[in-house]
């Protein structure tokens, strides 16, 4: 493989990506090369419309991955508090390994949310919806039990799944990091 | 499936120019190369079909877990239930089941080594499980219980834990879910959630620290030797274990 030819080769102007003379487009990102000022600058303009849309994006993902943060929290104290103030027996000790469990699997959500958005989101919000499915289940009391959280958790989990999803989409298609 | 093309050059899918295989817009069009055939472009339609197929087998074992009262007719009605879904499933995600049927490359070695791997690993987890009830619920907990009464008790409590989860199961996850998740992401990505689903779907929170990383191999198998038949056996083997355990610790081997 030759390649000292870098070195000489001009660059793409919007992405810094190193082009051959006779291409009509950049390989890396699609701009036009040879086009006309006006295309060329459409095209820039468009681009940091898509950086900006990517950023605003991962503002909301940013938030979901926030929310699978808080679940761990939320679910490690209720479990722990479950055992020490609902007399330390038994069941309570059930309850608490279940519940710090689920912790750790937000928590670990969480963290892979940062690279796997998708994935990760996806995972935590059946996980949720089906914790509360369970406890419905058990005790159908338990639907109206924190339901604002629980809604607000659903509503922020949805939403970052949609942009990770659209984020992904504009990442893919213009080779946007 | 992204199954990466082992050529070295490709055409734009715009206008048929010879491309680098790294080139993500094509350099005579500027048409973009991403909008790969591995992306469906029904995705919306592939993920609420997902979605209700999901839906569907977690009301069902919903169903299966709620439940007081465990006798055969209910376990049978449960599994019959899974059985139908799960076989609409495959028949509407025909096209990609299909190749992922085949046992191709059938090694024995392989299908033996996968054996005892997974004897090994369910042996541990009964043990940690094992202790994990007894310390905490004061109990422990038999399948067996439930069909004792009945004649041939072992053989249908092979049957329902052993048999019928490792053919449906798989179908159901490493078959349906997992080939429909390829449509819509990336494969490494579909095996990371296919197995995620599968675990939480066995609706006990406490057996997640095995059941994903096991469920992670299962998938990952499937796409490695691209048939579903290793997890078959693999699942099989392990579920059969434990059922094995039980008679032992029963001691009605």
């Amino acid at each position: 493989m030759i390649t000292e030819p870098i070195l000489n080769l001009p660059k793409c102007r919007a992405c810094g990506n190193a082009v051959n003379e006779h291409d009509q487009f950049c390989t890396s990102c699609g701009f036009p090369l040879r086009g006309t000022d006006e295309e060329q600058n459409v095209f820039i303009t468009a681009r940091h419309f898509r950086k900006s849309q990517v950023q605003t994006l991962q503002r909301k993902i940013k938030n979901a991955q926030t929310t699978l943060f808080v679940l761990a929290g939320l679910f490690s104290v209720i479990g722990v508090a479950y055992y020490f103030i609902g007399g330390q027996n038994d069941l309570g000790f059930a309850v608490m390994i279940t519940n710090l469990i689920l912790a750790a699997v937000f928590l670990a959500l969480g963290g892979w949310a940062k690279n796997k958005p998708v994935v990760a989101l996806i995972s935590g919000l059946v996980l949720f919806v089906l914790v509360q499915l369970i406890s419905i289940i058990e005790d159908p009391t338990n639907i109206v039990r924190g339901i604002i959280i629980k809604v607000l958790v659903i509503i922020y989990l949805v939403k970052g799944l949609q942009s990770a999803i659209e984020a992904e989409k504009i990442k893919k298609e213009h080779n946007i990091s | 499936m992204d199954e990466q093309p082992d050529i070295t050059e490709r055409t734009c899918i715009n206008c048929g120019t010879k491309l680098a295989i790294e080139a993500r817009f094509c350099n005579n069009c500027g048409f973009t190369q991403a909008v790969t055939k591995t992306y469906d472009s029904n995705w919306q339609r592939t993920l609420i079909g997902l979605l209700c197929f999901f839906g569907a087998l977690t009301i069902v074992c919903l169903a299966g877990n709620a439940s007081g009262d465990r006798d055969i007719d209910f376990f049978l009605l449960i599994d019959l239930l899974f059985i139908v879904i799960t076989v609409t499933g495959a028949a509407i995600m025909w096209n990609d089941i299909k190749p992922f049927l085949k046992w191709n490359n059938f090694n024995i070695l392989k299908v033996i080594g996968y054996s005892l791997l997974s004897v090994l690993l369910a042996i541990v987890v009964n043990i940690i499980i094992d202790w994990l009830n007894k310390s905490m619920f004061g109990v422990e907990v038999y399948y067996y219980k439930a069909f004792e009464h009945l004649k041939y008790a072992k053989l249908i409590t092979i049957l329902m834990i052993a048999v019928q989860p490792a053919i449906f199961e798989e179908l159901a996850f490493r078959g349906v879910m997992q080939s429909g998740l390829s449509r819509v992401i990336d494969s490494k990505q579909a095996i990371y959630l296919t197995a995620f689903l599968f675990a939480i779907i066995h609706m006990s929170f406490i057996s997640l620290f095995w059941l994903i990383p096991f469920a992670i191999l299962l998938s990952y198998l499937r796409n490695k030797e691209n048939t579903l038949w290793y997890g078959v056996v693999m699942h099989f083997c392990f579920n059969a274990t434990a059922c094995f355990l039980e008679f032992f610790k029963l001691d009605i081997l």
